[in-house]
């Protein structure tokens, strides 16, 4: 009973933070590119959820259920991640999950430092038919003090007139939403910051 | 018979010619396939041919640096890793053949590794100009761990004597000083 509030409390704050104006119609797919990774930097999480392809968020949802169901399957049928079971995530609706998914994700790593020094700049586009478009960028990661360049690839289809982030189908959507970076960023100041626990930890498991 | 010679050199120049006008004419896009074919099939020698060499060099900048941090501590896994043990053998190791031994015992070395590059299904997509670069967009398909993976990635490739090269797609030498601290080596930020 405790879990079912909880969804239906986190469902209607999810749902209250939704924002109310709709992409720009004309937008190029480069502008709703720069648009997105504002939204990355600034961890609006309902923005970047709204960003998203639904057919993208859809297909995640549908690929996470199996993994969810069989994480709460493991704890007898009770909770699953996020505290929440099987059953109340598969009610939300796509985007009110992938925005759990993020709060979950951004609270698990420390992202907050990568997310506001993130520089990213787009190279370019390459039209693929009217509707789909991939856009390449180039970001700078702060790892450690240090500025990383990588090139990566958002790729943009567009839903009632507006362009979308279309991260693919499967769980693989994850990474491509231009995540990657950012999670790569988190892991190794994890790393560099982390190692000497990580030694603690593998002596006392010896 | 010597006048059939005197025809003949403007045809034999020609021919002599033609290989290296081919390669100059390669657009980003056909190398960026046959990179990918040449790691799918297992060809590191071919694969670290086609990389730039300012890419090949910060590989190896990146594997000295770290030969001089560690491999006093463990030999015999550098010469597992890369063939030599000590970070002066690395040092003498042209750049291109550094790369190619890491594919080898990286890439190579894993079974489940190679099934899983046989199997990806690459299909260019076209390029996007800048400067001197061209980022080359490309469709990996590819099935891991029970997983069907679908993904638009990005190869950069610049010019190097006349030929696209393949560049690396992050900086290693950003990242080797944000690894400073382990490797008691890199700048200051």
């Amino acid at each position: 009973m405790r879990t079912l509030i909880r969804t239906a409390a986190l469902a209607a704050a999810l749902l209250s933070l939704a924002p109310a104006a709709a992409a720009a119609q004309t937008q190029t797919p480069e502008q709703a590119a720069r648009a997105y990774f504002q939204h990355l930097r600034a961890g609006d999480i309902s923005a970047i959820a709204q960003a998203m392809h639904p057919a993208a968020l859809q297909s995640l949802k549908d690929s996470l259920m199996p993994l969810v169901a069989e994480i709460s399957a493991r704890h007898g049928g009770g909770e699953g991640p996020m505290g929440m079971d099987a059953g109340a995530m598969g009610a939300l609706a796509p985007d009110a999950l992938y925005q759990l998914m993020l709060m979950g994700l951004f609270s698990e790593i420390d992202l907050q430092a990568a997310q506001g020094a993130l520089d990213i700049r787009p190279l370019g586009t390459l039209p693929a038919g009217p509707d789909l478009a991939h856009v390449v960028y180039a970001v700078t990661l702060p790892v450690a003090g240090h500025g990383v360049e990588m090139k990566q690839v958002l790729t943009m289809r567009r839903h009632e007139g507006a362009w979308k982030v279309d991260s693919g189908t499967g769980i693989s959507a994850l990474v491509n939403s231009g995540l990657l970076p950012l999670l790569f960023s988190a892991a190794v100041a994890e790393e560099l910051g982390g190692d000497d626990d990580e030694d603690e930890d593998d002596d006392g498991g010896r | 018979m010597r006048r059939y010679g005197v025809r003949l050199l403007p045809l034999m120049l020609v021919l002599a010619v033609l290989p290296a006008r081919l390669a100059a004419q390669d657009t980003p896009e056909r190398v960026v396939q046959r990179y990918y074919e040449a790691i799918k099939a297992g060809d590191y020698a071919a694969t670290a041919a086609m990389m730039h060499p300012e890419a090949l060099d910060q590989i190896k900048t990146m594997f000295t640096s770290m030969a001089a941090a560690f491999a006093d501590q463990d030999p015999d896994e550098m010469e597992q890793f890369l063939g030599v043990r000590t970070a002066a053998d690395l040092e003498k190791l042209p750049a291109q053949e550094v790369f190619a031994r890491m594919l080898k015992s990286t890439v190579g070395a894993q079974e489940e590794l190679r099934q899983v590059l046989a199997t990806a299904e690459v299909t260019v997509l076209g390029s996007v100009p800048e400067g001197e670069t061209s980022h080359v967009l490309y469709r990996n398909k590819m099935s891991m761990m029970g997983m069907e993976m679908n993904q638009v990635q990005v190869a950069s490739v610049k010019r190097h004597e006349g030929q696209w090269k393949v560049l690396l797609t992050a900086d290693l030498s950003g990242m080797m000083g944000a690894l400073g601290g382990l490797t008691g080596g890199g700048d200051e930020p």
